[in-house]
C-alpha cells in the first residue's frame, strides 16, 4: 500500500506534508527592481546547489483552447535558446555543469524548472537559466517534435486509473471552469498549438513579476542576490497576470460517480468524499485553520479515525484513511478518502458509500459543535507541534525544500503567506475549527466517488439498479475528462 | 519534463563481510581493528587523502556493543534529524520463490509492536513526534530504521529497539500486515510500468538467487505463516548478519550507552550463527524479447532492456557509471530530441552484488523503431563517442552544431555529475546511513564511499570505452515490451532483436 500511498500523496498535492513554518530564519528573500522574487536557503552540508525558477500559471491559468499548453511550453523551454540553440546543446551544457538532477514540472497553480549542480558553478547555473527563461527560441520544427513527446506522456496519464479518477470527480465538481483542474488538456489542443501561442504565453506569464528564483544549498544569500541581479536584472515584462479569476463557484450538486476498473483490488473499494474548501485568494485565514484541522483528523490514533472506524467498521484500516486540504489559490477542496473491505454478503457498495458519508458527517457535526470536547486540548497543541516538526523534516534536504516546499507555497500563495504561516497556525483556536467545520463540511454539499473492480461491480446485479436510483454516473477513461463531456 | 526514475537508489546493496569482535577503529592496532575496516591501509596514510575525506573521517565513531553488534555513528550537525538503522545482510537460501517476501513481511510485522508496546501505542508515539519506523528490503540486504528528531531520540530509540529485540508478532497484526502487503502488490498490478518491471525482473532473474523477489508475490505472501516468520527472525538476527548505523547530531558516548542498554536484550549466545555468506553468482547476458499485452496501457508502450553490470568492487564500476551517463545523453538525443519517439529514454545501473542495468523506454508508441535508436546510441558510445554538441565552423564561416564527439570531451562534466550524485544521496541522514551501509556491505569498510571521488577522478576515457564494450552489447540485452495489443502485436521479434549497425 505504500505505493498506493505515494500515488495518493500526489493526488492530494501532499497538502498535510507541505507546510511552511519558521521560514524567516531559514529563507532569505529579496525582490529585484523588475519584481523578480529571489529566495535563498543557505545550507553548507554538501558542495551542491539547487537553482529553481518558478512561475505562477499551469492549469489555473488555462482557457478551454489553451488547456495543456503550459505543459507543452514547459517542454519547449528545454529545446533551445539564444545561447544553447538546440536541445543537444542544452543537454550538453547541463552535462558540462556537472548537473546531477534536472527537470521541469507543470502543476495546477505553478510551473517550475530546476537543476542541481556543484556549488562552485553557482553563477554558471544562474546564467544557464537566464538564457532558457529570457531568450527561448521556439520554431515549428522543434514544436512538432515536442508535441509527439507530450502526447506520449499524456497518453500514459490518460491510462492511469488514479489520474482518471481524480479528473472524473474534479471536472464535475468544478464544472463551471473544469479546464483549470487538468494540466494535460485535450490532444486536439496540443496538436493545434502554434509558436505564436507559446510566444503569447511567454509575454504574459514568463515575466519577472510572475516568477521566483529559488536557490538552496552551499551558497551565500548576498552572492545569490547579486548574481540574480546580474543575470536577470535586465529581464523586463508586464505586470503580473491575474490568475484564478473569476473564481470557482460552489461545487456542482449531486456529483456521485462510480469508477469500475479492471485491475482494481478484489477485496477493497475506495470511496472519496470532496467538499469545496477555502481559497488563499479569498479566505486566507480559513486555509490556516484547515491545515491545523487536517493535522488533527489525520492522527492515526486520534479521535476522528478511531470514532469513524468504530462507527463504520467496514473501513479497511485507519492508516489508509486520509483527510486532506491541498492549499489552493482558487478551487480549494477538502478530500476524505478511505478503503472499504468488500463483504460477499453485503454487495451494495452504493449503500455502503452512503452510510460512510453519514458516518463522516456525524464526525463533522461533532467537530463543528465542540471541537475541544471532540479532540481535547492536548490534541490541538500536538497538532501544532507536528505541523512545525513537519517543516523541520522538510528542511533536511535543501534541494527538495526548494523545489517542493518553497515552490509550492510561493505558487499557491505568496512569500508573506508562508513566512507568517507558523504564527498564523499557532493562533488557530477551537472556535476557529468549529466555524470552519460548520462553514465547509458539516451538512455541506459533497461529491462522491467510488472505485471498485469491474468484475465485482458487474456481479452485483442489484447494485446496478441502486447506482441509477442513487443518481450515480459510471466514469472511465472515455468520459473522465472535461473535454469528453 | 521527464519521468523521474526513482526505483533504483544511488547506493543500496551489500557484499560479504566477516565477523570479528571490533573495538574503536581509530585508536587500536590493526589486529583488533573494527570489523568493517578492510580499507584501513587506504585511510591510514592521511597525507594522501583530500581535505574533505579527512574532515569526514573525523565525524565517525565506531564501536562494538557488548553483545557483539558493530555500530557506526556519523555526526552530522547540519539538521535536527536523527536516523538510526539496523542493517541485516541477506543470503542465499533466506528466501525461495515460495517464501519470497518473508523478510519484508517480518520487518513490517516488527513495526507493529513489541512486548512492551502494541501497534496503537507505537503509532501514537510516532505520530506525536513526527517520526517514522521504516523498513526496506533489497536483493542483498534489508534495513530497519528509525527517523526522528534530536528532541525525541532518547524517547524513541528504546521503543524502536524493543520492536527488534522483543517483537510482539501479534497474530491479528500479522494478518493485517499480510493483507496490506498483498494489497500493495495488487496496487502495483494496476500500473503498467510496475508490471513491466516485475515481468522483466522475473524473466531476467529466472534461475538466479534474485528470482525470489524481496517484496514477494501475492501467492508467496499469502502462504507465509506467522510461525515461519518467527523462525525466519531467529535465522536473520544472527551473528555476522546485523549491524547498526546512526547518523545525526549525536554525542557518540551518549548514543553508545543508549544502544548498549537498548540492545542488551538481544542475546547472540542464544541465537543461531550465520554461516559464511557467499556473493551471488553473476547474472547472464542474453538476447531475448518478452512481449506482454496490458490493455490498460492505453495508447503507449513501455520497454526495459536488461544486461549484467559491474558491481561496486569491480574495476569497471566507475567507468561504467560514467558510460551510463554518456549513454543516457545519447538515448535522450537520438530517441527524444531527434525523433520524439518516447517521453523518457534512459539507463539505470543498479547497485546489487550480482549487478545489472536496465535501459528504460518510458511511454512510446513505436517500440521497434525506438529500439533501433537504442542500438545506434550504444554503438556510438562503444565507438568512443558521446553527445557533446560542439560548434563547428566551416571555411565559409557557417556555424553548425556537431552532436557527437570524442568521449574525452565530456569526461570532466561526467565525473562531476557522478560525484554530485554521490553528494546528492547524502542530503538526508537516512541517505548518509544508506551510503555507509552500502560501503560496509560491498567493501567491508564503512568509509569506502569517501574514496569514490578520488577514484572517479582517476578514470580515463579509454577505461570507459573498454568497460562499455565489455558490458553493453546490443546483441546481448534481454527486453521486455509491454503495452496494448495494437502496439505489442506490431513488434516482430526477429526484426526487434536484429541489431542495428
Amino acid at each position: 500500500m505504500k505505493k498506493l500511498l505515494s500515488a495518493l500523496a500526489l493526488l492530494f498535492c501532499a497538502a498535510w506534508l507541505v507546510t511552511a513554518a519558521g521560514m524567516g530564519d531559514l529563507v532569505k528573500s529579496k525582490v529585484l527592481k523588475n519584481k523578480l522574487q529571489v529566495m535563498v536557503v543557505e545550507n553548507h552540508q554538501l558542495p551542491l546547489v539547487t537553482i529553481c525558477i518558478a512561475f505562477r500559471g499551469g492549469a489555473m491559468a488555462q482557457e478551454p483552447d489553451t488547456a495543456g499548453l503550459f505543459h507543452l511550453y514547459e517542454h519547449m523551454l528545454f529545446s533551445g535558446n539564444k545561447k544553447y540553440k538546440t536541445q543537444q546543446e542544452f543537454l550538453a551544457a547541463l552535462g558540462n555543469l556537472g548537473t546531477t538532477e534536472w527537470n521541469g514540472s507543470t502543476g495546477s497553480e505553478y510551473i517550475n524548472y530546476y537543476i542541481t549542480i556543484p556549488s562552485d558553478e553557482l553563477e554558471a547555473g544562474i546564467e544557464f537559466w537566464s538564457w532558457a527563461i529570457m531568450e527561448p527560441i521556439f520554431n515549428d520544427e522543434k514544436l512538432a517534435r515536442e508535441k509527439e513527446v507530450v502526447l506520449n506522456e499524456n497518453r500514459g496519464y490518460f491510462a492511469d486509473n488514479d489520474n482518471v479518477a481524480v479528473n472524473a470527480i474534479q471536472s464535475r465538481m468544478f464544472s463551471d471552469l473544469p479546464w483549470r483542474k487538468n494540466t494535460e488538456g485535450p490532444e486536439s489542443n496540443i496538436k493545434a498549438a502554434t509558436v505564436a501561442q507559446l510566444e503569447d504565453m511567454q509575454a504574459k506569464y514568463y515575466i519577472p513579476a510572475n516568477a521566483a528564483l529559488i536557490v538552496a544549498g552551499d551558497v551565500k544569500p548576498e552572492l545569490v542576490f547579486a548574481l540574480a541581479e546580474k543575470h536577470f536584472g535586465t529581464w523586463q515584462g508586464d505586470t503580473a497576470p491575474v490568475i484564478g479569476s473569476p473564481p470557482h463557484g460552489p461545487i456542482s450538486k449531486n456529483v456521485n460517480l462510480i469508477a469500475p476498473e479492471d485491475t482494481y483490488f478484489d477485496t477493497l473499494s475506495q470511496v472519496q468524499l470532496r467538499w469545496r474548501g477555502p481559497d488563499v485568494d479569498r479566505q486566507p485565514k480559513d486555509t490556516y485553520i484547515a491545515d491545523v484541522l487536517v493535522f488533527l483528523v489525520n492522527s492515526p490514533v486520534g479521535k476522528f479515525k478511531s470514532s469513524l472506524s468504530k462507527l463504520y467498521p467496514k473501513i479497511y484500516d485507519p492508516e489508509y484513511t486520509f483527510f486532506a486540504y491541498p492549499t489552493a489559490r482558487d478551487g480549494g477542496q477538502f478530500i476524505f478518502l478511505t478503503f472499504l473491505s468488500l463483504d460477499e454478503n453485503d454487495t451494495d457498495i452504493v449503500k455502503s458509500a452512503q452510510e460512510l458519508a453519514v458516518a463522516v458527517d456525524i464526525q463533522c457535526e461533532q467537530i463543528s459543535r465542540s471541537p475541544s470536547t471532540y479532540f481535547g486540548k492536548d490534541a490541538l497543541d500536538q497538532a501544532k507541534t507536528k505541523l512545525i516538526d513537519a517543516n523541520l523534516l522538510m528542511a533536511e534536504d535543501p534541494s527538495q525544500f526548494a523545489t517542493g516546499v518553497l515552490c509550492f507555497w510561493w505558487g499557491v500563495a505568496d512569500s508573506n503567506y508562508f513566512f507568517n504561516y507558523e504564527d498564523n497556525c499557532k493562533k488557530v483556536s477551537f472556535a476557529d475549527i468549529a466555524a470552519l467545520a460548520k462553514k465547509y463540511l458539516f451538512g455541506q454539499e459533497s461529491a462522491r466517488l467510488i472505485r471498485i473492480k469491474s468484475s465485482i461491480r458487474d456481479g452485483y446485479s442489484e447494485e446496478l439498479g441502486n447506482e441509477k436510483d442513487a443518481g450515480y454516473t459510471v466514469v472511465s477513461q472515455a468520459n473522465a475528462y472535461w473535454w469528453q463531456e | 519534463m521527464k519521468f523521474q526514475n526513482r526505483w533504483l537508489t544511488f547506493f543500496a546493496c551489500m557484499a560479504a563481510f566477516v565477523w570479528v569482535c571490533g573495538v574503536d577503529a581509530q585508536t587500536k592496532p590493526a589486529a583488533q581493528r573494527f570489523v568493517f575496516s578492510d580499507l584501513e591501509d587506504e585511510f591510514s596514510n592521511t597525507a594522501e587523502l583530500p581535505a574533505y575525506v579527512k574532515d569526514s573521517l573525523k565525524t565517525f565513531s565506531v564501536f562494538t556493543l557488548k553483545n557483539g553488534i558493530p555500530v557506526v555513528v556519523k555526526k552530522n550537525t547540519s539538521n535536527r534529524i536523527q536516523y538510526v538503522s539496523l542493517l541485516i545482510r541477506r543470503a542465499e537460501g533466506d528466501e525461495t520463490p515460495e517464501t519470497a517476501g518473508i523478510t519484508s513481511l517480518m520487518l513490517h510485522a516488527m513495526e507493529r509492536g513489541s512486548a512492551d508496546a502494541d501497534n496503537d501505542a507505537i503509532k501514537a508515539l510516532l505520530d506525536a513526534t513526527t517520526s517514522e519506523i521504516e523498513s526496506k528490503v533489497e536483493y542483498d540486504s534489508a534495513r530497519y530504521g528509525l527517523r526522528t528528531f534530536d528532541k525525541y531520540f532518547s524517547r524513541l530509540l528504546p521503543v524502536w529497539a524493543r520492536t527488534i529485540t522483543k517483537p510482539r508478532f501479534d497474530a491479528a497484526e500479522f494478518e493485517k500486515v499480510k493483507s496490506l502487503r498483498i494489497n500493495d502488490l495488487k496496487s502495483a498490478e494496476q500500473d503498467p510500468w510496475q508490471i513491466a518491471m516485475r515481468t522483466g525482473d522475473e524473466s531476467f532473474f529466472d534461475g538466479h538467487l534474485y528470482s525470489a523477489d524481496p517484496q514477494g508475490t501475492v501467492e508467496s505472501l499469502g502462504n507465509i505463516s506467522l510461525d515461519q516468520v518467527k523462525a525466519h527472525y531467529k535465522k536473520m538476527f544472527a551473528q555476522g548478519r546485523i549491524s547498526i548505523v546512526a547518523v545525526g547530531n549525536f554525542d557518540a558516548n551518549s548514543v553508545r550507552s543508549t544502544l548498549e542498554k537498548a540492545f542488551s536484550a538481544l542475546d547472540f549466545a542464544a541465537m543461531e550463527k550465520s554461516g559464511s555468506i557467499a556473493r551471488p553468482a553473476p547474472l547472464e547476458a542474453r538476447s531475448k524479447l518478452v512481449k506482454k499485452v496490458f490493455p490498460g496501457a492505453n495508447d503507449v508502450g513501455y520497454m526495459l532492456g536488461y544486461f549484467p553490470a559491474p558491481n561496486f568492487v569491480d574495476p569497471d564500476y566507475l567507468p561504467m557509471r560514467i558510460g551510463g551517463l554518456a549513454l543516457s545523453g545519447l538515448l535522450f538525443y537520438n530517441i527524444r530530441t531527434l525523433h520524439g519517439l518516447a517521453y523518457t529514454p534512459d539507463i539505470a545501473i543498479s547497485n546489487a552484488q550480482a549487478n545489472y542495468a536496465r535501459i528504460i523506454i518510458y511511454k512510446s508508441q513505436m517500440l521497434t523503431e525506438t529500439k533501433k535508436y537504442v542500438d545506434e546510441s550504444i554503438n556510438i558510445l562503444r565507438s568512443g563517442k558521446a553527445l557533446v554538441a560542439t560548434i563547428a565552423e566551416s571555411d565559409a564561416g557557417a556555424k553548425t552544431s556537431e552532436p557527437f564527439g570524442n568521449l574525452e570531451l565530456i569526461m570532466a562534466g561526467a565525473k562531476r555529475q557522478i560525484v554530485g550524485q554521490l553528494f546528492n544521496s547524502q542530503q538526508t541522514n537516512s541517505g548518509n546511513a544508506e551510503l555507509i551501509e552500502f560501503s560496509i556491505i560491498n567493501a567491508n569498510d564503512y568509509r569506502a564511499y569517501l574514496l569514490y571521488q578520488m577514484r572517479a577522478d582517476a578514470v580515463t576515457a579509454q577505461q570507459v570505452i573498454e568497460a562499455v564494450n565489455r558490458w553493453i552489447d546490443p546483441a546481448a540485452i534481454e527486453w521486455i515490451a509491454l503495452g496494448p495489443a495494437k502496439i505489442i502485436d506490431a513488434v516482430d521479434e526477429k526484426e526487434f532483436l536484429a541489431v542495428q549497425e
